[in-house]
């Protein structure tokens, strides 16, 4: 369950801004892969060929964002080539920013995104145990890496480069709940990511499952991880306590071993 | 007051370091697990430098654990039905009349505590910290948590029961030494299979 303290401020006036991603009207071209990477001055990574058009094959420190393709076939014959981004989802619901050991390490903006600052990163990998979505990478020197969603272009209220650079507005920026309304209103009735982690910062315009996209389902925080914040963390408080108070009970009450040599008679 | 050798200054020493050690991570772990408790990071120079002990630290915990398990775990397997009986009794640590039955070097309460809390609790830590050093673990994550859950809600058991709730025998584990007749009480087996009257 969402830590409500957490959430508080996310999206307190309904003007959380967010990113509408509509695969079915994605041409896969990539212009936002090579967007992101021209604004957050990351390189092109070399890669092989695997027999996809699908490039590069996974997220990495320098790719903060990427199409994945996908063939799926029709029912009757035929194929569908699906296009869809992978990048952070900036949940509401975080994971990330509620495992991080390093405070100020990822932070939530006021438009609602998760942001990151690597200089106050001490590279445990906390956050990429505790992420749904598989995102969090590390670069060379141990750094988290991530999509930010242009947290340094919506704080001047630009919209993120892969949105602005969308030619066909597969990718749209602007008020999460206007997004939602427009897709629903285009006849999506179930937007990924409306309530999925208390609410996603990226929604989907979904028309078949999103398996078939290559997302989970009912995406949740990973067992390992909500064991320690929902149910370890506190009992901890709990158990130490109890140990300390219970010792000092018993001196109080029952009291010490009491030794000729070591008492205090 | 005759006095008899209970620890040897080896055993002292490296019973301080995984006390320290302990005491190091235990406040680096904490600032890093409640964010709350952050601040305390501040006294090792911040979040960086506090992560480095906090790992380096961990290395030399785990070389003092395993020295301690060479001489402690073959004492502490021992297990036999006057252990069970302590054990039931609680040592008579709530009934004064109880009448509890001879120990030897460890008592019952002070071989399960080390196994399960201690080494058990200990080399789970270490191991699962290791693992978290090498990169995300789902794993690690959880035992690490698990480990720390244990040991940290239990240690102030063992610091009570060897300092007020039994009054000497710190000396134990600073001189090494104790007066025969407190041995005598305490560990009656140990100083009669060791001959020490």
């Amino acid at each position: 369950m969402a830590d409500m303290r957490k959430l508080s401020g996310v999206d307190m006036y309904g003007k959380r801004m967010g990113l509408l991603v509509s695969p079915e009207l994605c041409t896969g071209c990539r212009g936002c892969q090579s967007a992101c990477k021209e604004w957050n001055r990351l390189p092109a990574e070399p890669t092989r060929n695997t027999g996809t058009y699908e490039n590069p094959p996974d997220l990495s420190a320098v790719t903060y964002n990427r199409i994945r393709f996908r063939e799926l076939q029709k029912q009757g014959g035929g194929v569908d080539w699906i296009f869809s981004s992978q990048r952070c989802m900036h949940c509401s619901d975080a994971g990330c920013i509620n495992v991080c050991p390093a405070p100020g390490a990822l932070y939530r903006t006021r438009e609602g995104a998760v942001g990151f600052n690597q200089n106050k990163c001490i590279g445990c990998g906390f956050c990429r145990t505790a992420c749904p979505f598989d995102i969090p990478r590390y670069n060379a020197g141990g750094k988290i890496s991530k999509c930010h969603m242009c947290e340094d272009r919506i704080a001047y209220s630009m919209a993120p480069l892969c949105a602005k650079t969308c030619p066909t507005g597969a990718i749209r920026y602007g008020e999460r709940n206007a997004l939602i309304r427009e897709a629903k209103a285009a006849g999506y009735s179930n937007v990924y990511g409306e309530r999925e982690l208390a609410g996603l910062g990226v929604v989907f315009a979904f028309s078949r499952k999103p398996e078939e996209y290559e997302y989970d389902a009912a995406p949740d925080i990973p067992p390992s991880v909500s064991f320690w914040t929902s149910l370890l963390k506190p009992l901890t408080v709990v158990g130490v306590t109890a140990t300390v108070a219970g010792s000092a009970l018993h001196y109080l009450t029952v009291g010490p071993k009491d030794d000729e040599e070591g008492g205090d008679k | 007051m005759k006095m008899v050798k209970k620890t040897t200054a080896f055993e002292r020493v490296v019973h301080w370091v995984l006390a320290i050690t302990f005491i190091d991570l235990t406040l680096t772990g904490l600032a890093f697990a409640y964010t709350s408790l952050n601040w305390i990071n501040n006294l090792y120079g911040g979040n960086h430098y506090a992560s480095a002990c906090h790992k380096w630290n961990g290395v030399l915990f785990l070389v003092a654990l395993l020295i301690s398990a060479s001489y402690y775990l073959g004492e502490s397997l021992r297990f036999g039905p006057e252990e069970k009986e302590w054990l039931s009794k609680l040592g008579g640590y709530l009934d004064k009349k109880a009448v509890i039955p001879p120990q030897g070097k460890m008592n019952a309460g002070q071989k399960l505590f080390y196994l399960i809390f201690v080494l058990l609790s200990g080399l789970g830590i270490s191991v699962s910290g290791f693992m978290l050093w090498a990169g995300s673990s789902s794993v690690g994550y959880f035992l690490h948590n698990l480990a720390f859950f244990l040991m940290f809600s239990f240690m102030p058991l063992h610091i009570y029961l060897a300092t007020a709730a039994n009054p000497g025998v710190f000396r134990v584990m600073t001189r090494g030494t104790v007066p025969l007749e407190f041995a005598k009480k305490h560990y009656p087996k140990w100083v009669k299979e060791e001959g020490l009257e």
